[in-house]
């Protein structure tokens, strides 16, 4: 052990209460993350998986919930067609702030094998703010795990403000939306 | 199989007669004002009972498009693919749902994907894979899928993509704990 690991080299800090109160908060929150089962795409079955006996997602927090009012965390699990981005939009919008949004995949980066597709979301981001990308086509549980990591990680840093972004840029990100949705027939706010 | 495809040109015109990879495997193309008496009389007389699939190949070059109806027969457990050709410029054909319920749902998706409308096919306009689709119908082969990509999803180049990729990277790496 060095010497210097015994003491701080940052400047003395001055928190507030609401600043310690939410450092307090993120750390719980990061510590049960429950995910819709709402699977997208053909990386959603890597879900079952993951949070059944052999990798047992429970263990870090993370389990599976039925409806978007319970849940935390959305799994945008491969690729994404514009009608079920309607569907992502409706259940997004009716998750209880904080949540946070994990793409899985090739395809929520940039479209992945289906580039050229006429029914596939090149950029996933564009529509709704995504906290943390799992690369890979298709990821396999360790790699969706060690993603649940860097969520509760970043979480725990304060830095998964993607939920914050969507209410502060709404308008932009409508705009998005409603460029290729084409007959918008769900309501304007969902909450 | 071979006898009954002999059978089947004692009493209709056969365009054009293949194997397939098979030996239970066997394409005939019939005109196309034959077809329902041609499934019709397989289905009843031949026992091919299941209609498997209803699929469409557009043939830009003959400025066609090929309709396959791939029958298959418990009894005799064989399939018959029986092709007809139609017009490109008139994408119009008879529906088969008297003969096959099951033609209801690949017809519609034939309507949907290459513009082929069956006459008689009551649910055929409604949505199936795509909604509210403005475009010419994707699955043709003058259909630009890379552009319409392009212009509708953003571009696989673009700025949005590369600030993904940048932040996919400092995720993992935790660079901007450097900065």
């Amino acid at each position: 052990m060095k010497e210097k690991d015994y003491f701080l080299d940052d400047r003395p800090k001055k928190l507030s209460y609401s600043e310690v109160w939410e450092k307090f908060f993120n750390w719980a929150r990061a510590q049960s993350l429950w995910v819709i089962a709402y699977g997208t795409g053909c990386g959603s079955i890597e879900i079952p998986p993951m949070v059944t006996s052999r990798f047992d997602a429970e263990r870090f927090g993370v389990s599976t919930v039925g409806t978007p009012r319970q849940a935390d965390v959305l799994i945008i699990s491969g690729y994404l067609a514009v009608k079920t981005l309607k569907r992502v939009i409706r259940v997004y919008e009716q998750m209880q702030s904080p949540k946070y949004v994990v793409g899985l995949g090739a395809c929520t980066v940039n479209g992945g094998m289906y580039y050229d597709s006429y029914n596939t979301v090149n950029l996933v981001d564009l529509y709704i703010p995504i906290d943390v990308y799992v690369a890979g086509c298709m990821p396999r549980p360790e790699a969706i795990l060690a993603g649940f990591a860097q969520l509760m990680k970043k979480i725990k840093e304060g830095r998964a403000d993607g939920w914050k972004q969507y209410i502060d840029n709404l308008d932009k990100y409508r705009k998005n939306q409603e460029k290729i949705i084409k007959n918008w027939k769900i309501p304007n706010y969902n909450w | 199989m071979e006898d009954l495809i002999k059978r089947l040109e004692s009493i209709f015109k056969i365009v054009e007669k293949k194997r397939g990879k098979r030996d239970n495997l066997w394409i005939l193309e019939v005109e196309k004002d034959s077809l329902h008496a041609v499934l019709s009389y397989l289905k009843d007389n031949e026992s091919f009972r299941h209609l498997a699939l209803i699929s469409c190949v557009d043939w830009i070059e003959n400025n066609k498009f090929q309709l396959s109806y791939i029958l298959w027969s418990y009894q005799k457990r064989q399939n018959l693919i029986v092709k007809i050709f139609i017009d490109r410029d008139k994408p119009e054909f008879k529906t088969v749902l008297n003969l096959f319920p099951q033609a209801e749902i690949y017809e519609r998706e034939i309507r949907e994907l290459y513009g082929v409308t069956f006459e008689g096919n009551p649910t055929q306009f409604e949505d199936f894979v795509l909604e509210d689709w403005e475009e010419m119908p994707p699955m043709r082969r003058d259909f630009d899928t890379l552009k319409y990509s392009q212009e509708k999803y953003g571009d696989r180049d673009s700025e949005v993509l590369k600030t993904n990729i940048r932040k996919i990277i400092s995720d993992y790496t935790d660079e901007w704990r450097r900065k």
